[in-house]
């Protein structure tokens, strides 16, 4: 090898500078960790939109329909059955909806909530309660 | 004819005076559980005496009991076992008690889910199925499986003492309503967390129960045991599994070194969601069953949102 020692000493200096960030980059362990918290939010569900229909066999009736924590459909109702649309996370597994509902007059009441999804069928359920309900339902879809 | 006379009346009056003393006593308890010591106290309050022999915050996959513990288990009129072979030292207790005690082991009494026996623990692989399976012994996670419990203690308690039948049976009712109105919160606080987001990490496998409750998927970092540490093949199945799943988060108990459970966090980007309570009451907020319950299911789900 030609030139002088001193060049030498400085290009191999340079080299090793150079293959430094390299080698940082794929010994340490910050760069595994900050993957599957990213992939988390791209695997988030979609949403998916629903007609939602309320049923009260007692009117007039409040209601509230909860959903991850959020109210996502409230009011107050003369006739028997309200409806709207919502847009949903809707995973395999399911979603749960919180209802609340109440009613002035002390009887026997039925509570109806049904889902109705725009490419499969209706989910429904049903809950009792005498002055007042308040459940968690479970809704999947049929496979 | 007057001493024939007063001996027949000391006898009939001694006859009679008997049970009013006895009446007077209280119920000496031994619990082996510290949600079975709560059930107990709540249950009996006023006429029962209880030791509770496993403390808040002791592993009871871990716990040996003393001498002292022993003669106390020796003394009760009852002694309340958890069952689903957690009382490994159930030939020491009744050597002590010289089966004199009646032993309750309120966890048998309800259904099992079966878990993988743990082949370095001898208690385990002992009581294992063909199939390597056993009971899983932490039924006090479920809500329902606690209300099934205090209704076997209150039927116990009253075939001791159906004197006071009416106020077991009170107790017992008052219990039962803070039980079901806790079931009503954890339902509520646990609608907060999508379907698909009920996945559980935790240090051990503990949390069946609970999950089977709320429709949680568990990936346990242990087996039954906290005695023994995880193989390599299962931390890098598990890993695998918390990377492919997008958990968030992970949680550690409070009776476990929490060194395999932090590694795996560093492995998988997943956060440390915080500590449960998973074989028992610990102290402060989890020193009660509703602080716990309410403590672990808080966690649970503000972690995994």
């Amino acid at each position: 090898m030609r030139g002088s020692p001193l060049v030498r000493a400085i290009l191999v200096v340079i080299a090793l500078l150079a293959l430094l960030v390299p080698l940082r980059t794929l010994t340490s362990r910050r760069s595994e960790t900050a993957t599957p918290l990213q992939q988390a939010d791209q695997g988030s569900t979609a949403r998916k939109r629903f007609r939602l229909e309320l049923t009260s066999t007692t009117v007039p009736f409040k209601y509230q329909i909860t959903s991850g924590g959020e109210t996502i459909w409230s009011g107050e109702s003369n006739s028997t059955t309200v409806a709207t649309d919502a847009e949903l996370k809707f995973p395999p597994e399911g979603i749960d909806l919180v209802v609340d509902a109440s009613w002035t007059e002390k009887k026997q009441t039925a509570v109806r909530l049904a889902l109705i999804p725009q490419d499969s069928a209706m989910i429904a359920q049903t809950i009792w309660g005498t002055t007042s309900v308040s459940e968690v339902l479970t809704f999947q879809e049929e496979k | 004819m007057t001493i024939v006379k007063g001996f027949l009346l000391s006898i009939l009056f001694g006859a009679t005076s008997a049970p009013l003393a006895n009446a007077g006593e209280k119920l000496r308890i031994a619990s082996f559980s510290t949600v079975l010591t709560e059930i107990v106290q709540q249950v009996g309050a006023t006429h029962v005496d209880v030791a509770g022999l496993v403390k808040p915050g002791q592993d009871p996959h871990e716990y040996q009991p003393t001498p002292s513990d022993l003669k106390q288990a020796a003394d009760a009129k009852l002694i309340l076992l958890s069952g689903k072979h957690l009382e490994h030292y159930l030939d020491k207790i009744q050597q002590a008690t010289g089966a004199k005690a009646e032993s309750l082991a309120v966890g048998d009494a309800m259904p099992s889910l079966k878990m993988k026996a743990d082949p370095d623990e001898s208690q385990a692989e002992a009581t294992a199925e063909q199939n390597g399976m056993i009971d899983d012994p932490h039924w006090w996670n479920s809500v329902s499986n606690v209300e099934k419990a205090t209704m076997i203690v209150r039927d116990a308690l009253t075939k001791l003492d159906p004197a006071d039948q009416a106020d077991y049976e009170k107790n017992a009712k008052a219990y039962l309503a803070k039980l079901d109105a806790l079931d009503v919160w954890a339902k509520r606080k646990v609608a907060e967390l999508p379907r698909d987001k009920r996945k559980l990490v935790t240090s051990h496998d503990a949390f069946q129960y609970l999950a089977k409750d709320y429709g949680f998927k568990v990936y346990a970092i242990e087996g039954v045991s906290t005695e023994t540490e995880p193989s390599n093949r299962h931390v890098a199945t598990l890993i695998d599994d918390i990377k492919s799943q997008h958990v968030k988060a992970i949680f550690l108990e409070n009776t476990l070194n929490p060194k395999v459970s932090t590694e795996i966090t560093r492995e998988t980007g997943a956060k440390i969601g915080g500590s449960l309570y998973a074989d028992g009451f610990g102290e402060g907020d989890g020193s009660t069953y509703e602080g716990m319950f309410r403590h672990n299911i808080s966690t649970i789900v503000d972690s995994l949102k």
